[in-house]
């Protein structure tokens, strides 16, 4: 059953790794969700005796009081979203590229199935794949919050989630776009994990130095967070951003898989 | 010539930048013939298989199975064509059983000869791959080849890391395939391995087909090598003169290995040395490596 097909297999192959991200995320978002109303409240007292661009950086303090500001610094701007870029881009990386150098991908390619069909098995394998790590740490937020009984906004959470998967289809599809047009597991895992460096990089510099402003927009994080979607809601075209550079990313790896030699 | 062959491929031409894979490669294969490409590592054989099968893209030229274009019409293709790569390698982390289920189940057909492919080559698909040895890697790439009985077999280097016994079973198991009216295009650097199982061969070198024909008449072009031991000193140019014969190596002025091939007679080269008191003299049938070497051996 699970070798019915390329989506499953791929599904398959990856479920162990899967769980244990899965299981990071959850244990992430419950520890912060636990902490929240222990730590949310030094912090915001340490946070008032910052200087003003301190706070533009980590948040103001009357957003770290709530649940939803301090959960969108930690874990949504921190260490669930390393997570999901590290996850993304290693599916997406070894969707294509990683089954051509390690030369199974003739064998494959040997049957009575076309690269197109192989490439969107491939793709749809890492759309499902994102929705466990991402949905885990809404889980986890959400057990906290119970046991220490205060209420989080469910439509910010859903809201961030949406937010996070979407980052996640961005360098997730990234990573297998340029996986499928060069055949470069190098390139496939570099230039994703460049992006989101670079695009780290700059949306933390960018609230401490004013001159820097413009810069945001070319940070991949600016589309996903600059709005803060927990406490906002999400912004429409900032999802478009990042569902186009997803989608960008799939058209160009598509065509150039067609119509390349294979390694 | 059929027809319609199962391949046909016209000046197929495959360039990576400067580097010539493979140049105006020409030829049909019929159906139920056991056509052997042969060539040293890097002669072309493998660009060959991989344009077929549309893994690469010519150049120029073109090439057709079953009478379609392998870039419009793979997955029909690929449907009626068993497939071993060269140093197959499948899923390490898989066991023999869910590699050839998974592939059954791509190919959307009943792997009708599964069973006794795993009885032929004692084949436990129980075991994980990454805890196979080459040989047995190598019988789970042939099992997947052969198991769904697809009318065209093709096979890169198909008896690499095979012991010599599973190497005799695997040209019976060829020979049976052609008695089912199966066509096989193989390729292989092992003169013997061709030799023992193809109707037909080609020599590829450095990209370009350098002869095709039968392996008897391959075999036949250099008919004979003989080894002319004289009782005394001859004069180095005793030979020369007699057309189809080379001296292939002289190992001092009493010894000459000779080659006789196309227009040459052994009935010239005996009446030649009879001149002089011959001491010894030993002739043999040339093998399709003599043949190959010839070919290689020629600027």
């Amino acid at each position: 059953m699970m070798y019915s097909n390329i989506l499953l297999k791929t599904l398959r192959d990856g479920q162990r790794s899967t769980f244990f991200f899965s299981a990071g995320q959850l244990a992430i978002g419950l520890l912060l969700a636990l902490l929240f109303p222990d730590v949310a409240s030094s912090f915001a007292g340490m946070i008032e005796d910052l200087p003003e661009f301190f706070q533009a950086f980590i948040g103001s303090a009357a957003e770290f009081a709530t649940p939803e500001g301090f959960l969108t610094a930690d874990p949504y701007s921190a260490i669930a979203l390393v997570i999901m870029f590290a996850f993304s881009i290693n599916r997406g990386m070894g969707a294509i590229a990683a089954e051509e150098r390690n030369h199974t991908l003739d064998q494959l390619l040997g049957n009575p199935i076309s690269r197109t069909d192989v490439y969107l098995q491939k793709s749809l394998a890492l759309i499902v794949d994102c929705i466990l790590p991402v949905a885990a740490v809404a889980v986890g937020i959400l057990i906290g919050a119970l046991i220490m009984d205060y209420s989080v906004s469910i439509s910010g959470l859903l809201q961030m989630s949406l937010s996070l998967l979407l980052i996640s289809y961005a360098t997730g599809f990234l990573a297998l776009g340029i996986g499928a047009a060069t055949g470069s597991k190098t390139l496939a895992m570099g230039i994703p994990a460049a992006v989101a460096v670079i695009g780290y990089l700059i949306h933390i510099l960018v609230p401490l130095v004013d001159t820097l402003d413009d810069l945001k927009y070319i940070s991949i994080l600016h589309y996903y967070i600059g709005d803060k979607p927990f406490i906002n809601g999400l912004t429409p075209w900032h999802s478009g951003v990042l569902l186009a550079i997803a989608a960008i990313s799939f058209i160009f790896g598509l065509y150039r898989f067609n119509n390349r030699d294979l390694a | 010539m059929t027809t319609n062959p199962v391949i046909k491929l016209e000046n197929l031409t495959k360039h990576y930048g400067d580097i010539i894979g493979i140049q105006d490669l020409t030829l049909e294969v019929p159906e139920g013939e056991i056509f052997g490409l042969l060539g040293p590592n890097g002669a072309g054989k493998t660009t060959t298989i991989r344009l077929i099968l549309d893994f690469i893209r010519p150049t120029s030229g073109k090439a057709t199975i079953f009478g379609l274009s392998p870039r419009s019409d793979g997955t029909d293709i690929r449907r009626r064509v068993g497939y071993l790569p060269g140093d197959f390698v499948t899923y390490d982390h898989m066991t023999g059983a869910t590699v050839t289920e998974y592939f059954t189940n791509l190919r959307g057909s009943h792997p009708s000869k599964l069973n006794a492919l795993c009885e032929r080559y004692q084949l436990d698909l129980s075991r994980k791959i990454v805890q196979l040895s080459k040989g047995n890697k190598q019988k789970i790439g042939l099992v997947q080849a052969f198991m769904n009985d697809p009318d065209l077999l093709i096979l890169d280097e198909p008896t690499a890391g095979l012991d010599p016994l599973l190497q005799h079973e695997f040209q019976q198991m060829i020979h049976e395939e052609k008695e089912q009216g199966k066509t096989i295009f193989m390729s292989s650097h092992l003169m013997s391995e061709v030799e023992a199982t193809c109707d037909r061969v080609g020599i590829i070198r450095e990209g370009e087909l350098v002869t095709i024909d039968t392996v008897s008449r391959l075999t036949e072009l250099s008919l004979w090598t003989a080894k002319i031991t004289f009782t005394h000193p001859v004069p180095p140019d005793t030979f020369n003169n007699l057309p189809g014969i080379t001296i292939t190596d002289q190992t001092d002025d009493r010894t000459f290995n000779l080659s006789i091939s196309g227009e040459g007679s052994m009935d010239a080269v005996i009446k030649t040395a009879a001149n002089h008191k011959v001491e010894t003299f030993e002739s043999q049938h040339a093998s399709l490596e003599d043949a190959f070497l010839k070919y290689y051996s020629t600027d």
